[in-house]
């Protein structure tokens, strides 16, 4: 099994501790099943990726671009104590840790929906359905992610 | 990875940690808000403390907050000024929060005033009307946008206090069904300008 690089690891690593809190969040608010449920749906297409890698040998490429993006998101939330830049650079570690594909940056902007960010965003325009546009937005992204998945090289075992 | 990215962003990864550790031991000051700047008293007016709920009280934690009753004549009024120094996300947007609290927002009106416009709102919930207005601050600026005020505290954090002085949330509101003689509490409380 090829597994991420050990710098992609550090960095996603750093951008969970930038975005510790995302915990504190759904454990406080009202909004806690669908924010962290929605989170949840959010990584399966990850689980699912590396699951099918655990018997085969492939290439899978780093993705320097957006683990700088990350690192540097999740460094100014962190300092500037703004929450949404430290998620984002969070939603972006995670996505370099799966190849790249139209479905990808799809799956990547429907990281939104998981975020605390959609509830402000919601209570301005949507306020009644905030749960379902978190819950089905994540969904739709990452079951389109999921299938393309299954169409990614898996090399030879 | 070719090697180049791969250093980059090992040097990337070792010198964010760092200045976090920098930035965490030059961490701002923490000084008394200028918020405390408003009188209780004065010309025609008089206000009191109102406690703050315990539900407040988890919510500001470190920020500095007033919560006062003011009256001059026949009008009154409650003041609640936010400062976020201490704790940014004590700061939330007040449309937001109305909302979140079940009140409809009626009416808004940007209203402009010394340095900039305040909001006023007409809230409605449960056959009760209330008025409220809001602006943040910094001192010399006054705006209603909850966007400008997350760049404006980022950007001091990030300079270490450089940018600017921390914006503050001013927030006054209709007590009852009174309605929010916003001009005339302007007009007579000039203190909130130099805030």
């Amino acid at each position: 099994m090829k597994r991420p690089s050990l710098i992609t690891l550090l960095i996603c690593v750093y951008s969970i501790l930038c975005s510790l809190d995302l915990a504190e969040t759904w454990l406080s608010s009202s909004s806690i099943p669908a924010g962290a449920a929605a989170f949840a749906l959010w990584l399966s297409p990850v689980a699912i990726f590396w699951f099918r890698q655990t018997k085969s040998h492939p290439e899978v490429p780093d993705r320097p671009v957006l683990l700088g993006f990350a690192l540097l998101l999740s460094f100014f939330g962190g300092v500037g104590s703004l929450h949404v830049l430290g998620h984002t650079g969070l939603a972006l570690a995670i996505g370099s840790l799966l190849p790249p594909s139209g479905a990808h940056l799809l799956w990547l902007a429907s990281s939104l929906a998981w975020m605390p960010a959609l509830d402000w965003l919601g209570g301005r325009f949507f306020v009644e359905y905030t749960t379902i546009a978190r819950i089905l937005t994540v969904s739709l992204a990452s079951l389109y992610l999921a299938r393309t998945i299954q169409h990614f090289p898996r090399g030879n075992s | 990875m070719n090697s180049f990215a791969y250093r980059l962003l090992w040097t990337g990864l070792c010198i964010v940690i760092i200045l976090g550790i920098i930035f965490d031991i030059c961490r701002l000051p923490a000084e008394r808000s200028r918020i405390h700047a408003i009188p209780f008293t004065g010309l025609g007016f008089a206000g009191v403390d109102i406690p703050l709920t315990s539900s407040e009280l988890s919510i500001y934690r470190k920020a500095e907050v007033i919560k006062r009753y003011y009256r001059f004549g026949s009008d009154e009024f409650v003041l609640i000024a936010i400062d976020g120094a201490g704790n940014r996300h004590a700061v939330h947007d007040p449309m937001y929060c109305f909302r979140g609290a079940g009140w409809q927002i009626r009416n808004k009106t940007l209203v402009p005033i010394q340095g900039g416009e305040a909001l006023l709102l007409q809230l409605e919930k449960d056959n009760m009307i209330r008025e409220t207005a809001y602006w943040f601050s910094n001192g010399r600026q006054r705006h209603t946008s909850v966007m400008r005020y997350w760049l404006q505290a980022t950007l001091r954090r990030i300079t270490l206090g450089r940018s600017d002085k921390e914006p503050v949330l001013i927030m006054l509101q209709s007590v009852e069904d009174h309605a929010l003689n916003l001009s005339e509490v302007l007009d007579q409380f000039g203190v909130l300008f130099d805030i």
